[in-house]
């Protein structure tokens, strides 16, 4: 089972499998790169123009209610974004449909790294196609929703295992998947917008599409707990406080380029 | 006849007798205007800075009618054009009694068919005997299609900044330009040769299309949003 929170007098599940080892079938993104200095990440995040919150509204924060599709809703979420960078039409893809793949038909989380195979291989069917509750195959059609997934796919996926090639990434301007522990501190933010709690193995899958600056470096994370969550669905997530800890039994996953919609004018 | 309504006023022919030296501050007209027989455009002049603009046109309403438009911006003079026949039309554009003061618009409303006529003899003298050599055609007026060709593994601080201003990238977009970003090793980037395309041009390329995919340009991505501008602007 996964851990499940109340907020505003509802309930939102979490959803993240803790991994039996942080073997990956991804190249790493260290390896690949771009990799920045430390010194250029920070100066990328001190210069406000790499986050997130600025080029993507409160209409792309998501909510999967009750349900442990984190992971799904996550990457559904960062792979939106990527498309939307690259310069495709903006679709909103399904974190039920990417998560109904991985759960072996039972509601009790999943791996990313199952999530992110998906991400890259299928793709993901669209959230007018699959909605939120259609956590199951059955639920859905799966011819429908199968074709149209082939058209939304990740192209350029890699395993992210390091601080540097983390924020490294962010600072490029590509979307992150990444691990954090959600537990009652996580609930709220400090006066940066940084969520606190956080210190566990990683029970929760979130996306970060930017990065900026406060005394550290501060990824820009969003959740998928609606807007009532943090600042408007949204929350930094440092080092120190959030990965540091998730880093050792997870893999983040980095979105470098996505495919072309093949039925895109 | 289409008369100019900017504040300068008096004979055209006075201009002939000041034209003085001085450091020449033309009207920025685009390229040569397309607009067959029975459409329209819309040109966008852009004034000298503390000058005005006044304008005149050499032909009659009945050939193709031309009027200003309320400006968007401040700094500049709208028109819109529309040509009932076909032939190319000029109307002469000054900002000052400076000799290289004047810019002239060409309006090719020829549909590509009929030869270029010669310009009607025109009721009154041009403001120049010589008007001012007219600014190159920007090729890129009619691009519609902006791609980003680039070793994505080599994407620096500086290329981050450019492609990541997406407010400035769907800010292009309402202004009618679609933009992809693509790695140089994509199979849908060589599907479309667009690595072909931009052979010869350092990585980042920023590759201009018109609307049927044909080349117009391709340059090094500029380091700036700004200069991208400039260059679909015409400039360099």
């Amino acid at each position: 089972m996964f851990d499940q929170f109340e907020l505003d007098g509802r309930l939102f599940g979490t959803g993240l499998q803790l991994p039996v080892s942080t073997a990956t079938a991804f190249p790493l993104y260290e390896d690949a790169g771009p990799m920045f200095t430390r010194e250029q990440v920070e100066e990328v995040a001190k210069s406000g123009r790499q986050k997130g919150r600025d080029k993507f509204d409160a209409s792309y924060i998501k909510n999967q209610r009750d349900h442990g599709s984190c992971q799904g809703f996550a990457s559904a979420a960062a792979l939106t974004r990527a498309r939307v960078r690259r310069g495709e039409d903006r679709v909103d893809l399904s974190g039920a449909y990417a998560y109904s793949l991985v759960n072996g038909g039972r509601d009790r989380g999943s791996l990313l790294e199952d999530g992110m195979v998906v991400c890259a291989d299928k793709g993901y069917a669209t959230e007018a196609t699959v909605g939120w509750n259609q956590i199951y195959p059955h639920q859905y059609d799966r011819a429908k929703a199968d074709a149209e997934a082939a058209r939304f796919r990740g192209f350029e996926v890699y395993a992210v295992r390091s601080e540097l090639g983390l924020f490294s990434a962010l600072a490029a301007g590509f979307d992150c998947v990444v691990a954090v522990h959600a537990d009652n501190g996580f609930m709220r933010l400090d006066s940066r917008g940084v969520a606190q709690g956080g210190q566990g193995p990683g029970n929760h899958a979130v996306s970060c599409d930017g990065l900026w600056w406060d005394r550290e470096l501060i990824a820009d994370g969003y959740n998928s707990w609606d807007r009532s969550y943090g600042d408007q669905g949204r929350m930094g997530l440092t080092w120190n406080q959030h990965f540091a800890n998730t880093n050792r039994h997870h893999v983040y996953y980095a979105i470098r380029s996505t495919s072309d919609d093949t039925q895109a004018g | 006849m289409n008369q100019y309504v900017t504040p300068i006023r008096g004979a055209v022919a006075a201009l002939l007798l000041f034209c003085a030296a001085g450091s020449a501050q033309p009207p920025k007209v685009p390229g040569k205007v397309l607009a067959g027989p029975g459409g329209r455009a819309v040109v966008e002049i852009e004034i000298p800075a503390g000058k005005t603009v006044a304008w005149k046109a050499a032909f009659a309403d009945e050939d193709c009618f031309l009027d200003e438009l309320k400006p968007l911006r401040a700094d500049t003079v709208r028109l819109i054009v529309l040509p009932s026949k076909a032939g190319v039309y000029r109307v002469v554009l000054w900002s000052g009694l400076a000799a290289g003061d004047s810019a002239v618009l060409v309006i090719d409303a020829t549909d590509g068919k009929a030869p270029e006529p010669k310009p009607k003899p025109d009721p009154e003298p041009e403001p120049e005997p010589k008007p001012q050599p007219k600014p190159d055609d920007n090729p890129l007026k009619s691009a519609a299609w902006l791609i980003v060709v680039e070793e994505t593994a080599q994407r620096t601080p500086e290329t981050a900044k450019v492609l990541g201003d997406l407010n400035y990238w769907e800010g292009l977009e309402t202004k009618g330009f679609k933009r992809k970003f693509y790695d140089k090793d994509s199979a849908e980037a060589k599907a479309k040769n667009y690595p072909a395309m931009v052979a010869g041009t350092d990585l980042p390329a920023l590759l201009v299309l018109d609307a049927s995919g044909k080349k117009l340009t391709a340059v090094k991505l500029p380091k700036s949003t700004a200069e991208i501008d400039s260059l679909l602007k015409g400039g360099k």
